[in-house]
């Protein structure tokens, strides 16, 4: 049987119930049933991910909807990956909470579903090219709530180690867009003669890019002083900037026609 | 200082450093960073310009200098002065920074100062080789028809215009094009605004198919009905897609989704694409509603040619979106083609680049991708 968006309440729902119970046990410190819930759901999730790849006989990254559904399942692989590295129990909650709001946004509003893939989009480096930012996404997506955890709860601005999380996900958000956009790089040789032609969505990625180094490198200023809402304001920041480069220039008046990106847009 | 700069001198001529002046200008640029780096005990900016403390405002500046950039998509931006030299700076500290870090290699973890040298030496070469090989950049545009060798190109790389044409040293014949094409698609559109309809309560079964077809018109038979225009299998050039389908309503466009419950009504004719010879054609399903057959995406674009070179030698290759042809340090890509004529254009636009810089800007790329691996490693060692 092929699968089709028709057949995703019956993958999201049991994979987001899977999901919430990893949460539970998570805050309970039951190590082993959070694990195997948690993947149980990504198992599932990506299955359903497989079965429409197969089906749309091309990898589903193209439209808008397609590529929530990355995101909503790399949410929780990096959430698993952050909880069984670092063990912080809230992660869980968090990128399941998050997935889920994607995972609404694709049953409520489902966007045209093409099954075509012009010429240019036929390469090698489609799926770790986006595939690795929708992960870089991901853990961006978990430094900002980090962020905010930090600005509406100022006593906890002291703690070292929720600062050394945040760090954390900032520098290993950092690697993923740099292998992403650096992928980009090569493939745009390979189609469009040019690695780097600052186009919107390039300059947006470079803008993105160079703010969260601002961050990392801002954080390195060592003295306690460092800690303030300055800190915070930059992953907020750079978050934005973040949602410019993925979905922002399709509405942004100067990008208009200019793209090479827009492929969603018809 | 850059807008000073920019009003006196005016925007910046990337042309002027072409080979062998970029090469000098490296050069001298590398060896200006050494003797920066061997008086810095004695230059308090050159001591506190390789600190975080200079970093940080120095990206800080950047960030905003780009972000004006992307909010106005101004492209003039990339040759004025303040953004060339934000990005300079940036690359004044990446350079020494590096040197000290390679100098000092023995101190600290051997896996942190490889990541060091990886992220900071890798973006210092590719935006070095990116901007100084600008200037020996060569990209032009050659339109080939077949049968007919091509070695005149459009200049892309020059602001003059018109473009100046240019004699290239090999040229290329194009033996044949080829476009493979995606299953045609039946869309449902409202007769009056002529908008695609997704939940109509039609549903469109394709009966049979004529890749290849020519339309033959109906007459009026003597009670002056129309009789009905076909399409027959026709294989030469102009040829269109022609289908001939059974559209069925239901109730409603649920049930259509579900195609379970009785039908209401059916209607059957033939519905085409259309092609530059032939008009596309519609098929009237009632007052609300058509079925037609949108142009057929390209799955594949390709040429076959051969490149001659001034040596005598030729190859033969196929060039396609994604799969340039490399030779003699030219990369040619798959750009156009005759879009009138569609999948029976016989001209194939391509794209010729020749970057002799570019291994060095993939070394950078390389060591980044390597820098961003051993961030990845370390991350969560640094502080637990």
């Amino acid at each position: 049987m092929l699968l089709s968006w028709q057949h995703f309440p019956y993958f999201a729902i049991p994979s987001v119930l899977l999901w919430a119970l990893g949460t539970y046990y998570s805050f309970r410190e039951k190590k082993t049933l959070t694990a195997t819930f948690t993947l149980l759901g990504i198992a599932l999730f990506f299955a359903f991910i497989c079965g429409l790849w197969i089906s749309l006989e091309r990898p589903p990254l193209r439209t808008m909807g397609e590529t929530r559904l990355w995101y909503s399942f790399f949410l929780p692989v990096a959430g698993i990956i952050t909880w069984s590295r670092w063990k912080y129990r809230w992660i869980l909650s968090f990128s399941t909470i998050l997935a889920l709001v994607f995972i609404c946004v694709n049953l409520f509003k489902p966007e045209v579903h093409d099954t075509t893939l012009m010429p240019a989009l036929q390469s090698p480096w489609f799926a770790p090219h986006v595939i690795v930012y929708m992960f870089c996404y991901a853990l961006f997506g978990a430094a900002l709530a980090v962020a905010l955890y930090l600005l509406f709860v100022p006593e906890k601005r002291d703690d070292e180690n929720i600062w050394a999380m945040l760090d954390n996900l900032a520098y290993v958000g950092l690697s993923f867009m740099t292998i992403g956009m650096l992928f980009g790089a090569l493939w745009a040789k390979e189609a469009w003669g040019h690695y780097w032609a600052w186009d919107p969505k390039e300059t947006w990625a470079g803008i993105t890019w160079l703010s969260y180094l601002v961050y990392i490198h801002y954080r390195q200023l060592s003295s306690n002083a460092f800690r303030g809402k300055v800190a915070i304001f930059m992953v907020i920041i750079s978050f934005c900037c973040l949602q410019m480069c993925w979905w922002g220039i399709n509405y942004l008046p100067s990008a208009q026609g200019k793209s090479v990106h827009t492929y969603n847009m018809k | 200082m850059g807008l000073m700069l920019q009003f006196t001198i005016g925007p910046i001529d990337w042309r002027l450093l072409e080979y062998p002046f970029n090469t000098i200008l490296l050069a001298i640029y590398v060896l200006v960073l050494g003797i920066l780096y061997a008086v810095r005990k004695h230059v308090y900016v050159i001591e506190w310009t390789m600190t975080i403390y200079a970093a940080v405002p120095a990206l800080a500046y950047g960030v905003l200098v780009t972000l004006l950039l992307g909010l106005t998509g101004w492209d003039m931006m990339l040759r004025s002065w303040p953004f060339i030299l934000v990005y300079f700076w940036l690359m004044n500290i990446l350079g020494l920074i590096t040197i000290r870090r390679i100098l000092h290699f023995s101190q600290g973890s051997i896996v942190s100062n490889l990541c060091f040298i990886c992220n900071h030496l890798g973006l210092f070469m590719a935006m070095v080789c990116a901007a100084l090989g600008n200037a020996d950049m060569q990209k032009c545009r050659l339109t080939a028809k077949v049968g007919q060798p091509e070695c005149r190109a459009i200049d892309l790389t020059g602001t003059q215009m018109p473009p100046k044409i240019v004699e290239l040293p090999l040229s290329i014949e194009l033996h044949d094009f080829i476009i493979d094409e995606y299953p045609p698609k039946y869309v449902v559109i409202d007769n009056e605004t002529d908008m695609t309809i997704n939940d109509s309560p039609w549903v469109i079964r394709q009966d049979s198919i004529w890749e290849y077809a020519a339309i033959v018109y109906g007459r009026k038979d003597s009670l002056g009905n129309q009789d009905m225009d076909r399409y027959v299998e026709w294989h030469s050039m102009g040829a269109c897609t022609a289908a001939f389908i059974t559209a069925i309503r239901y109730a409603s466009a649920k049930e259509a989704a579900d195609a379970k419950s009785e039908p209401l009504d059916t209607k059957q004719g033939w519905v085409s694409c259309g092609s530059f010879m032939f008009p596309n054609r519609a098929l009237r399903l009632d007052s609300l509603y058509s079925v037609v057959m949108p142009e057929r995406e390209p799955k594949r674009y390709a040429s076959s040619v051969t490149v001659y070179m001034g040596n005598n030698q030729k190859t033969d290759g196929i060039i396609e979106v994604n799969k340039p042809l490399e030779i003699d340090g030219w990369k040619i890509y798959q750009v156009s083609y005759d879009t009138a004529l569609g999948r029976w254009s016989d001209t194939s636009v391509f794209e010729l680049v020749s970057d002799p810089w570019l291994p060095w800007v993939y070394l950078g790329i390389y060591m980044m991708l390597a820098g961003a691996v051993l961030t990845f490693i370390t991350a969560g060692n640094k502080k637990k």
